[in-house]
């Protein structure tokens, strides 16, 4: 599913990413589909994280009288102005998939403004976090503390638990992860 | 583990002088107690420095989050988020340096080259250990084949002592009850016997253990030619000691309650036997009681009986004491000659022998055999019983006894002097103790070869670091950690000092500890309690016979 267009960059691995409002393309996203923590598809075969969004709206704290209609009539009677609210998130690029595998690394290719970004698929989201002899891999973690944000453990922790649900085999090895990860989020937080 | 192997990359500088740092991820095969080098250039010529690891330290490890689930391995976690080297962690090793093998010197020698950071450390291979660690090939004239590297596989690396410094300049067996000191007493005495030593050794054994060395005149590895290993065991109601070898210390050590005025006239009474008889001659008991007889009345003519409680006082203890003892003898005693031959161990069991006794009799036969020696080696005497042409050497079980600590015993005098002398005249003394911190520290310095097993006494560990000159830090922090039959070598005996697992005896060990449940078990057994009611049974008188007609019935 189609949620959006990448419209600017913070670096080479911090895109951002514009969600396609109703009206813009004929299936609109649920706020789910672009949620903190969604596995994204952009420019073909990179794959990011949302790990950060932002609502824009210049007509907040405008408070002097108008002469246009509300922004709901201007919508219906004079669709050609230009909405100017939009629905901002931040998209963490964490590698490439192939087509039997994930490849966890810094991708080369800049991602192109406009292009599209899409939701990624339970299946693609677990054969992307399976190496090329089909183990599970997180190769991304330290790349996701390091520019993931405040937020990057629960982050992290949001993936750990998609795993944990979509790939039960591998349910001891990501709990001792996630124990670590989860002490750091809460424990050491508060030491 | 024949080739050497590289093993680690230098760090720099350790703490002191002689030693340094290297990292490495081989944890199996650094282990403390190996051998590692690295190639310098001295002189032109490439040497190999050898030293040993005396710490490891890990400086690289994964988390301890990640030691969380003991079913899941921490590196299968680490795995997981990218980090798949085989070994994740790392560890600082510590070297202490021995230096290079001098074969001019038969010895180390430290150039001070400490090794560059980045230098290569190698794991010295086994064929270079053998070569350079002992001072001897095993089976060699002169050597003892103590046992093997307790860092490599058994048998791998043997460690091979001399025996002419093992013997000349004494040896010291220090270890806890149940460590194995006796059992390594037993290997060293077998090497000693062997067909390439043929030793001249006396054992004094105060506990009975040393019974089996008789299996060494039947034994084929003892035997080459017509050579075969005398052993004479000699239980404690044979020890004789001949009255006039005591001294008057001797004397005066067992008899309880001398006054002053007793030891004034004992004193007296020995200077005229002495006087009388001449030094070295013989005389008894009685001579001494003449000698203290006449002085019943001297200096008292106007009084008789003013000396007589003092001397009849004296008498009394002295028949107690000597009259009465079946050690003690006017002319019987055990002759330097039958005690001592090449080729021949001699145990003397003093089990069941009062300990002021024991030090008395090991202080008369230290004392013989070295006034023998001194006086063979000085030309003074060509034949009988005190020319002994051979250096010998004495093993001396719970050594504390006869050298104890904080006091001086009859036995510490002599015992020193040997210790201090006694390698001038070949009279070489061993000396085992299960508490190296009751043992006069003097006499345990002189011990230059040390063997040292298990020792986990605080007391005795501080007494072998400051008496034990080859007792490095390293050394003292290993005995605590070793188990049985693992010892210790250090000192002159030994290239430099190594940690050994001692060899097999070739014949059987005497001193096992008693097998407590096992006998009491057996207390049980149908024989033995059979045997313990015949032994209750009250005796019936036999019925006497009756007569019938002429005949018994």
């Amino acid at each position: 599913m189609r949620i959006g267009k990448i419209v600017s960059s913070r670096s080479h691995l911090d895109y951002v990413c514009q969600i396609y409002h109703p009206g813009e393309i004929p299936e609109p996203p649920e706020p789910g589909a672009y949620a903190f923590g969604r596995f994204v598809r952009l420019a073909g075969d990179a794959i990011g994280i949302v790990f950060d969004s932002q609502l824009q709206n210049p007509d907040f704290g405008h408070f002097g009288p108008r002469l246009s209609n509300s922004p709901q009539e201007i919508r219906v009677f004079t669709p050609d102005l230009i909405d100017e609210q939009a629905t901002l998130v931040s998209v963490l690029l964490l590698g490439r998939l192939g087509a039997l595998h994930g490849v966890h690394e810094v991708p080369g290719e800049v991602i192109p403004v406009h292009s599209e970004v899409e939701t990624l698929p339970d299946e693609d989201f677990v054969r992307f976090h399976r190496d090329e002899t089909g183990r599970l891999q997180l190769r991304y973690l330290p790349l996701v503390q390091a520019n993931g944000g405040p937020a990057s453990l629960s982050l992290l922790l949001a993936v750990l638990d998609r795993l944990n649900s979509l790939c039960p085999e591998d349910r001891a090895r990501l709990g001792v992860l996630r124990n670590a990860l989860n002490w750091q989020r809460t424990i050491q937080a508060v030491k | 583990m024949s080739q050497d192997l590289l093993i680690g990359t230098v760090k720099g500088p350790g703490e002191s002088a002689h030693e340094y740092r290297f990292i490495t991820p081989d944890n199996a095969r650094t282990k403390v107690g190996e051998f590692v080098y690295y190639p310098v250039s001295v002189d032109g010529t490439e040497r190999l420095i050898l030293g040993k690891i005396t710490e490891k330290a890990i400086v690289r490890t994964l988390p301890d989050a990640f030691l969380a689930d003991p079913h899941i391995p921490p590196s299968e976690v680490a795995e997981l988020i990218g980090f798949d080297a085989a070994t994740p962690e790392l560890y600082e090793v510590t070297v202490s340096i021995a230096g290079y093998f001098d074969p001019r010197f038969k010895g180390f020698v430290n150039p001070r080259m400490m090794p560059d950071p980045g230098a290569r450390v190698h794991l010295a291979s086994s064929a270079f250990l053998t070569e350079v660690l002992s001072p001897k090939t095993e089976g060699a004239p002169g050597s003892a084949h103590l046992g093997s590297l307790l860092t490599r596989a058994a048998g791998e690396v043997p460690v091979v002592l001399d025996v002419k410094n093992l013997v000349s300049t004494h040896l010291a067996i220090l270890a806890s009850t149940g460590s194995g000191k006796s059992y390594t007493a037993g290997v060293l005495i077998e090497e000693l016997l062997r067909p390439y030593n043929r030793a001249a050794v006396l054992v004094i054994d105060p506990h009975g253990e040393y019974h089996t060395f008789r299996e060494f005149e039947n034994h084929p590895a003892f035997s080459q030619g017509g050579y075969r290993p005398r052993v004479r065991i000699i239980p404690h109601d044979q020890v004789r000691i001949r009255f006039s070898s005591l001294t008057e210390t001797d004397v005066r050590s067992l008899l309880p309650m001398m006054s002053e005025k007793m030891n004034a006239f004992l004193g007296k009474a020995f200077d005229r036997v002495r006087g009388r008889k001449g030094d070295g001659h013989l005389w008894g008991l009685q001579d001494l009681f003449n000698a203290l007889d006449a002085m019943r009345t001297e200096g008292a003519e106007d009084d008789p009986s003013s000396n007589a409680s003092t001397i009849e006082g004296i008498r009394w203890r002295l028949e107690d004491r000597f009259a009465r003892s079946r050690i003690f003898h006017d002319r019987d005693h055990l002759p330097l000659p039958e005690l001592f031959a090449p080729g021949q161990v001699t145990v003397i069991q003093l089990n069941e022998i009062d300990q002021d006794m024991q030090q008395v009799i090991v202080s008369t036969l230290l004392r013989r055999i070295n006034r023998a020696r001194m006086d063979t080696k000085n030309g003074k005497v060509h034949d009988g019983e005190t020319y002994v042409p051979y250096p010998v050497f004495v093993l001396l079980e719970e050594a504390h006894r006869f050298a104890p600590a904080g006091a001086t015993v009859v036995s510490t005098p002599i015992l020193k002097t040997i210790l201090a002398e006694g390698r001038k005249f070949g009279v070489g003394v061993g000396l085992i103790t299960q508490r190296p911190g009751k043992l006069d520290s003097d006499v345990l310095s002189q011990c230059m070869t040390q063997f040292i097993m298990k020792i986990v006494n605080p007391i005795d560990q501080q007494t072998i670091a400051s008496s034990v000159e080859g007792a490095g830090r390293d050394l003292l922090d290993e005995l605590p950690a070793l188990t049985k039959g693992q010892v210790v070598v250090a000192g002159v005996a030994i290239n430099t000092p190594v940690l050994c697992q001692v060899r097999s005896r070739l014949t059987s060990h005497g001193g096992e500890t008693i097998d407590a449940p096992q006998e009491w078990l057996d207390y049980f057994g149908v024989a033995q309690e059979a045997a313990r009611v015949q032994d209750a049974a009250v005796l019936r008188p036999q019925a006497k016979t009756e007569r019938f007609r002429g005949y018994h019935i």
